[in-house]
């Protein structure tokens, strides 16, 4: 069974396009974990046909992918999509993806925006913010990756096994890749296309990120 | 010298608060007894000031004032620390709770819908 998990937190305007983007595409299981939005996200959510679970205070991010993530484990999930609530990926992306992971035997496949020329990433993204970001951390996580801080990600039942996201903020993005060369996990990367809106993390999300993961080491 | 008295007199009241927390249950024995004894200390500070000489000399800080500077500053980093770390375990905690909550309430929102 193939789910696909969307956190959302205050997402009214573009939830329901991407669900009924998701259906249109042939997926039928599409958990939506409200993050205690405060907006209608769950009425948009259930009005476009998704299952959704709701988290009663904000968590961040990282924490509601958890938790979508015990949920499908719970309802037998062999392979598990990380999609954007907000339509900044392309679903066609997704098939693809399934296809890497099984015809290569992979317990993960990494989107990447740097694999093709599709993504119009911002330039001062591209050239200064991305580069830096990557270098901190493929150190950070010990695995080589094009791309860093991608959401969207799809998982065998084997990864999602053995990854627990403890970093409830944007951290778990480098959390990830960390536990899948810890776990000794067969992963791959895939190229995606990447929309941008205006939302994206920006220098001091990433301070944010690395002050994050310091903390959880001292821990 | 009027600075000497308020401070006592806060410091008194600092103990007495430390001693009723003992006493409701928030503060543990060990607990106490090391922030009793910080107060005490503090208090014997700023009656003799002078007493401060001997830690300078200990630490070989110029002046009694600077070894005490020195050594409040490291106190308060690592009592910063100690927050800090005492509140990431919170927000996971709460996290758990949030998320056993969740699941919960979905499984029962999935049981119901079977029935009807």
């Amino acid at each position: 069974m193939i789910f696909i998990v969307l956190p959302a937190y205050n997402e009214e305007q573009k939830i329901g396009r991407v669900i009924r983007d998701l259906f249109q595409h042939g997926f039928k299981n599409i958990i939506v974990v409200d993050d205690g939005s405060d907006d209608n996200t769950v009425s948009e959510a259930v009005t476009a046909g998704a299952k959704v679970l709701k988290h009663m205070i904000n968590r961040g991010q990282g924490a509601a992918l958890q938790t979508g993530n015990e949920f499908v484990l719970q309802n037998g999930a062999e392979i598990v999509v990380h999609f954007d609530s907000d339509g900044q990926f392309n679903v066609n992306d997704i098939n693809k993806g399934i296809e890497k992971l099984i015809e290569e035997n992979l317990d993960i496949v990494f989107g990447s925006r740097f694999l093709d020329t599709r993504s119009k990433v911002p330039f001062f993204k591209k050239y200064f913010i991305l580069p830096f970001s990557r270098i901190i951390n493929n150190f950070i996580t010990k695995l080589n990756l094009s791309d860093v801080h991608n959401g969207f990600r799809i998982m065998h039942r084997r990864a999602l096994e053995k990854i627990n996201i403890t970093q409830d903020q944007m951290a778990h993005n480098s959390e990830i890749p960390r536990l899948v060369k810890e776990n000794n996990l067969k992963y791959g990367e895939l190229p995606v296309e990447v929309l941008y809106f205006e939302n994206g993390q920006g220098v001091s999300g990433g301070l944010k990120i690395l002050w994050d993961l310091l903390i959880a080491k001292i821990n | 010298m009027v600075i000497q008295i308020i401070l006592v007199v806060f410091f008194l009241v600092v103990l007495f608060k430390v001693l009723s927390k003992f006493r409701s249950g928030y503060l543990k024995g060990k607990e106490t007894v090391g922030w009793v004894i910080f107060w005490i200390l503090a208090m014997a500070v700023v009656i003799n000031p002078n007493s401060t000489l001997i830690l300078a000399k200990v630490l070989g800080v110029g002046r009694g004032v600077d070894a005490i500077l020195y050594l409040t500053i490291t106190l308060l980093f690592f009592l910063v620390f100690k927050i800090f770390v005492r509140l990431e375990k919170i927000e996971r905690q709460i996290t758990k709770l949030v998320r056993q909550d969740t699941l919960n309430q979905t499984k029962k929102y999935e049981s119901s819908s079977y029935h009807s």
